[in-house]
């Protein structure tokens, strides 16, 4: 590999549309975000025919802009790196289309990259040393994962979610409470003026053995049915009570078993992902704990967490240098595990 | 002008080049396989086939719809992504213009059929003879017993295209009678080659499009959105 390995990135798994140029898998030399927010706003969540119509109409110009931005030519990159799973599949197939013609056009590498190993290498980019094994808990709108790397693409998925991520969940309490779309920042707001002990919300699986899944379905429930109460009672909800009650039960079990995941291996180290990991309440309470444990914990900055194509770009960096390249035969792939990655 | 032709709006997955819109190599499959696996190694062994540098290509023309929104979408964001890498021009075509050009030669009207779903049909009415097609009825969404009526009233004899005829016959044959002919089946296929040659004739009437001035023709909304509409036009009534 050169000295200079300039790699694009290209993310399209949801209601992002972004690209990135990133240098040697490290240094960011644009990072360029297309949100679609308002778009899907009226109709209460993403609507994937929408989604996939506005990635086709912005993704050229957003490669465009990261291009522009970064100060370097179509010329220069050594491989173009794609979230092709999982996701939504039409709108991923606008970005694996888009980067297998490109590097086709090109004739540079297509790099094929697991949507969740991207947000992990989010952390690549934050300028901390990343020394495996590590954990990281990756969670989000699609996904609440613990996963054990035992060094480059060799993860384990420890636990997972046995129904809803803690991200829909943030999304539906925010929909019930007519908070808008997304809900994770409108919740945390209001949390922050809140009294979590007003409210009781269960923490679920905590006292199985040893387990590291997740279950969010029954706090989501009991939230909905505690809205629906409140209001039928007439009594109008303190949203800045309910809000940092339910935050702070996602927030304990999210802390509780990642504690539990780094005592359970061996570990120095545990690494924060996805969208969710912009929760401030979490940072803070993760950041506590694990100090207190004498793990090394590595967040990525908020606008890292979210989606976007800086983190495909780290990832597909350290793909590409284990000589993993993509044929054009790659496909997008909705249900994409992170096995074989 | 060097031109490459792709088509994958509807089941057929189909690339062709040629020059000065004379057809020099087109691969097509009609397998009902997803095109997103198959369309650009197709491209790839399309010019190594045809001895042809993809940097000797001067411009990709590309079939924008209507047709399935995913394959629509496969097309032209591997038309848009070829375009903007390889630094070349971009034409769009109509695919209903596209599937009429296959029989542009035939001296009378054309209407290809494509299945829209929801009982309807994708279709437009042009008059050939020539190189160049005259649009006799615009592209529309349409249910074939109103599409028969309105083909009456021409009262003369139409070429249907397309590769659902078999199922479309037995409503329209009856309807139209003696005016009801059809294009065999092979040659009523999407072919790029007719996506070749029409991008050719429309680049020297109008130019190429620019890069992100090349958007699918979908033809219909979302279905989202066509819900959302409905309920509005309610309240407000
Ligand atoms: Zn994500």
């Amino acid at each position: 590999m050169p000295h200079r390995t300039l790699i694009l990135g290209l993310e399209s798994s949801c209601d992002d549309t972004a690209a990135a140029v990133v240098l040697n898998g490290r240094q960011i030399l644009s990072n360029i975000i297309s949100s679609q927010n308002d778009l899907h706003r009226r109709f209460g969540g993403v609507v994937p025919e929408i989604a996939s119509r506005r990635h086709l109409e912005m993704i050229n110009p957003i490669i465009d802009e990261a291009l522009a931005k970064s100060g370097i030519t179509l010329g220069e990159l050594e491989g173009i790196a794609v979230s092709h799973g999982p996701g939504l599949v039409g709108s991923l197939l606008v970005g694996v289309s888009t980067a297998k013609a490109l590097s086709y056009a090109l004739d540079v590498s297509l790099i094929a990259v697991n949507h969740l190993e991207g947000h992990i290498y989010a952390n690549f980019l934050t300028g901390a040393s990343v020394n495996f094994p590590i954990i990281c808990l990756v969670v989000s709108g699609g996904h609440t994962s613990l996963i054990y790397m035992q060094d480059h693409g060799e993860m384990e998925v420890l636990g997972r979610t046995r129904d809803d991520a803690a991200g829909e969940v943030f999304d539906k309490v925010a929909r019930a409470l007519e908070l808008g779309f997304p809900g994770g920042p409108a919740i945390e707001n209001l949390a922050q003026r809140g009294d979590s002990a007003a409210f009781k919300f269960p923490r679920a699986l905590m006292s199985e053995d040893g387990k590291l899944d997740f279950s969010f379905s029954g706090l989501k429930t009991a939230v909905l049915n505690c809205i629906r109460r409140e209001t039928e009672q007439g009594r109008s909800v303190k949203l800045e009570d309910l809000t940092a009650a339910f935050q702070e039960a996602v927030v304990d079990v999210l802390v509780e078993k990642s504690l539990l995941a780094v005592r359970q291996n061996p570990v120095k180290q545990l690494l924060l992902a996805g969208g969710v990991a912009a929760n401030g309440e979490l940072r803070r309470r993760m950041r506590r704990r694990m100090d207190d444990e004498g793990i090394e914990l590595v967040i990525p900055p908020p606008q890292l967490c979210t989606d976007n194509g800086a983190m495909i770009a780290a990832a597909g960096y350290y793909n590409l240098r284990r000589g993993r390249v993509a044929s054009q035969t790659l496909n997008a792939v909705s249900s994409l595990g992170l096995k074989g990655v | 002008m060097l031109l490459l032709a792709i088509d994958t709006t509807t089941m057929v997955c189909s690339v062709a080049v040629g020059e000065e819109g004379n057809l020099m190599a087109e691969y097509l499959l009609n397998i009902n396989k997803t095109h997103s696996q198959r369309l650009m190694p197709l491209i790839i062994s399309l010019l190594k086939d045809s001895d042809i540098n993809r940097k000797q290509l001067e411009g990709i023309a590309v079939a924008v719809g209507p047709g399935s929104f995913t394959g629509i979408r496969i097309g032209v964001s591997t038309a848009r992504g070829l375009a903007q890498g390889l630094g070349i021009p971009l034409i769009g075509v109509n695919t209903l213009e596209a599937l009429a050009g296959v029989g542009a030669s035939y001296p009378g009207l054309l209407c290809p059929l494509l299945d829209a779903r929801r009982n309807q049909v994708y279709t437009s009415v042009y008059r050939g003879g020539g190189a160049d097609l005259e649009e006799v009825e615009p592209p529309q969404a349409i249910s074939l017993a109103n599409l028969s009526r309105k083909l009456m009233s021409y009262g003369e004899e139409i070429l249907f295209l397309g590769d659902n005829l078999p199922a479309f016959r037995k409503i329209l044959k009856p309807a139209l009678t003696d005016y009801y002919r059809e294009m065999p089946f092979s040659a009523s296929l999407n072919h790029a080659s007719s996506v070749l040659l029409r991008a050719f004739v429309n680049w020297n009437k109008k130019g190429a499009t620019p890069l992100y001035a090349l958007n699918p023709f979908y033809l219909r909304l979302p279905e989202a959105q066509r819900r959302l509409l409905e309920r509005q036009k309610g309240v407000e009534e």
